[in-house]
């Protein structure tokens, strides 16, 4: 309990009429001690929290419970989980460590950053990402002036040949031959010289002699496992290499090659009843596409199933409801750090059986808000507290898939 | 850090007796209930509600007392108990009362809504700031003086034990006799180690009438039609002889208990209707398959519509249990 502000140590509000009520704490006001009613009186109040609030703070409390007041900025966003980013937990201006040093150079053991560097707030965090990842940071925030240069552009790299963008449209590979050297059957021990056609410029290239390389080139037959030997038949036989068609590899470029898809999705249309395949309903799903009936079932689904996150983002945010606190549980009460808290067990929103229950865009935007801590409900009737969480629920699909 | 007695008090004259608590819902030693009053009770006291925002509160002993057996207001204890604070199954003073029961008490004319003083002058309060430190210099003499003894009993007992052993303790002995001769002069009782009082419900003022009717308040509670209606079944029932408590947890407004709740279990769940509000067979078939889950008789009830006709009609739900 209690957090140090500028080397004071505070409570909460909430905090501090609990211990009262324990017998732990004598809150002394203009030198006079306060009764638990001036407590609740002067404690519980608009700018802090309300009755009912206390009353499930202090019911979990006295369980063993730890809770702790909610800080949305503690939450890590959707896009920091998924970077897997740990969240920086100590911001500048909050330090969670107790210290009673006055010193304001020593209060603030984050905010040693010199004003020279140019790293933006946004991307001070503690140094606990790849080298390499911090680097890329760096020189992205270093190279914002310069526009040519792109952002993940690394000084190692070697760039990219720029000669070899624009090949020449006369090369034809399919007439050019290259010397198959480990092949057997042609022993040939020099080459002949190319093509001059094929050679830039005025270069002159003679014969050349193979011979002494070819011994050292590993000319022995590849020999499969038997495994691999059978992957091998496998593949030929249900795997079918789009290289393979000859119809295909007659294409000479792209534009051949969708002229092909065309025609024989034409083709395939003709044997296709019109009055089933080109109406303005046409069927889900493809003949030969679903392997499986749980394939097939979910293929003809018309309305997706949704899951409490979703679109949960895009909504616009409202104050009417708020989390209140993180719970802990009491089990882990003995290696519980305030400075380290760790991911709480729940996290409480406080309503009344008098008030309305919330419509699914709070409770969506709540869980969104909570992160992978899921949220409950506490609803307070004239001091008696109940618990109630919404989970998603997935039907149970009974086709095996 | 001073260790604190969690002995919470309103004042010495009270007894600082703690209601055992009644929770809402079903609890197997609702039964035994023992008659923990005694009948000598201050008669004529007028009960102050205090309000923490626009929750009523009760805070001392004798008007929750008061509240219970004359008015047969329950309410429920939300305050840690003072001497086993960490648990939640007896809880202490506050007693927080239903908007309906405070009503209620209020229309008895024997209470009165007290508003948060704030603060006194200054000068008052350096009055009482004398007055406490003079409080806690006598009160440390008497600790002071009663931890000596406490003290000389466990030598003096220590001494005894060793005598009566009389296993060579010859030197043993002496040793104890003359730590107990000097205890006197060397007894040390440091200030911190003394223990404090920690009061429950405001010292001072609001205790007699005058200074009562200086605090008493407007009503602060909003009046609707919903509450209203409320207000009519609870008086209603309550007239016939029931108690109520809220009934959050069973989807109705009040359970209903024949007799003290401390006695009884609830028989009914009572709903409050109004006489013209529609509603939908779903509400009605669930809170009814509710009702009979737990064994309770739902009453959906409605006060009358004419003003001066103070009349609620019942109305009760069961399965017919034809097929």
């Amino acid at each position: 309990m209690g957090f140090s502000d500028r080397g004071k140590q505070c409570l909460l509000p909430e905090e501090a009429l609990y211990l009262m009520e324990c017998g732990n704490l004598q809150v002394l006001y203009r030198d006079l001690p306060l009764s638990i009613q001036e407590g609740y009186e002067l404690f519980l109040t608009l700018e802090t929290v309300s009755l009912q609030q206390y009353q499930v703070f202090s019911h979990l409390k006295r369980l063993g419970y730890v809770l702790t007041r909610f800080d949305r900025s503690t939450v890590p966003t959707q896009y920091e989980r998924q970077l897997n980013l740990t969240h920086c937990r100590d911001k500048q201006g909050k330090h969670l460590k107790r210290k009673r040093s006055q010193s304001p150079t020593a209060r603030y053991p984050n905010s040693a950053i010199t004003p020279s560097t140019h790293t933006t707030p946004h991307f001070h965090r503690p140094r606990t990402e790849t080298p390499s990842q911090g680097e890329a940071m760096e020189s992205s925030s270093n190279s914002g002036g310069t526009p040519g240069r792109s952002w993940w552009i690394r000084e190692g790299d070697d760039p990219q040949p720029t000669g070899t963008q624009n090949p020449d449209p006369r090369w034809d590979f399919m007439t050019i031959s290259f010397p198959d050297l480990g092949s057997r059957r042609t022993r040939c021990e020099s080459l002949a010289s190319p093509e001059p056609s094929l050679l830039p410029g005025a270069l002159r290239v003679g014969s050349c002699d193979v011979g002494a390389w070819l011994g050292k080139l590993n000319l022995k037959q590849e020999r499969l496992s038997r495994r691999e030997r059978e992957r091998q038949r496998y593949r030929d036989r249900y795997k079918r290499d789009v290289n393979n068609d000859p119809e295909v590899r007659r294409c000479r470029n792209w534009a051949e090659y969708a002229e092909l898809l065309e025609r024989r999705r034409s083709q395939r249309r003709r044997e296709r009843p019109a009055n089933l395949w080109e109406g303005s309903v046409t069927p889900l799903t493809q003949p030969g596409e679903c392997l499986s009936h749980g394939e097939l079932l979910e293929r003809i689904s018309v309305v997706e199933p949704s899951h409490l996150f979703d679109a949960a983002s895009r909504l616009a945010s409202s104050d009417e409801w708020s989390i209140c606190f993180n719970v802990y549980q009491p089990d882990t009460v003995a290696e519980f750090k305030k400075s380290d808290p760790g991911r709480p067990y729940t996290r409480l929103c406080i309503c009344s059986f008098d008030g309305p229950v919330p419509e699914l865009h709070a409770i969506k935007q709540l869980s969104l808000q909570s992160g992978d801590v899921p949220v409950t409900f506490a609803v307070v009737d004239h001091g008696d507290v109940s618990f109630y969480c919404f989970k998603d629920f997935q039907l149970p699909v009974d086709v095996v898939s | 850090m001073d260790s604190l007695s969690p002995a919470h008090a309103a004042d010495t004259s009270l007894s600082d007796e703690q209601l055992p608590q009644q929770r809402n819902g079903l609890r197997g030693d609702e039964a035994t209930g023992t008659d923990i009053y005694d009948k000598t009770r201050p008669s004529g006291q007028v009960i102050g509600i205090s309000f923490c925002r626009d929750t009523p509160l009760l805070w001392r002993v004798a008007e929750l007392k008061t509240a219970r057996e004359e008015f047969g207001v329950i309410g429920s204890l939300v305050g840690s108990l003072a001497r086993q604070p960490r648990q939640n199954v007896r809880l202490g003073r506050p007693l927080e009362l239903l908007n309906e029961e405070a009503q209620l008490l209020s229309q008895t004319g024997k209470a009165v809504a007290l508003r948060n003083v704030e603060s006194e002058e200054e000068e008052g309060n350096s009055e009482a700031v004398q007055r406490y430190q003079a409080y806690l210099d006598r009160n440390y003499e008497e600790q002071k003086a009663l931890a000596l003894e406490d003290k000389k009993a466990v030598l003096q007992r220590v001494k005894t034990e060793r005598h009566n052993c009389n296993t060579g303790g010859e030197d043993v002995e002496k040793a104890v006799q003359k730590r107990l001769d000097s205890l006197d002069k060397s007894f040390s009782f440091p200030r911190s180690a003394m223990a404090i009082q920690l009061c429950t419900a405001r010292a001072g003022l609001s205790h007699c009438p005058e200074e009562r009717s200086f605090l008493a308040a407007d009503w602060p509670m909003p009046q609707d039609a919903r509450s209203q209606m409320r207000f009519g079944v609870f008086r209603d029932l309550r007239r016939r002889g029931f108690y109520l408590s809220s009934a959050g947890k069973f989807g109705g407004d009040y359970l209903v208990y024949p007799g003290d709740p401390l006695r009884f279990h609830a028989h009914f769940i009572a709903v409050c209707v109004s006489m013209d509000a529609q509603m939908q067979l779903y509400d009605i078939l669930s809170i009814a398959r509710l009702g009979s889950n737990v064994k309770k008789t739902v009453l959906l009830c409605s006060p009358g519509n004419s003003e001066e006709e103070e009349e609620v009609v019942y109305t009760s739900l069961q399965w017919s249990g034809m097929a």
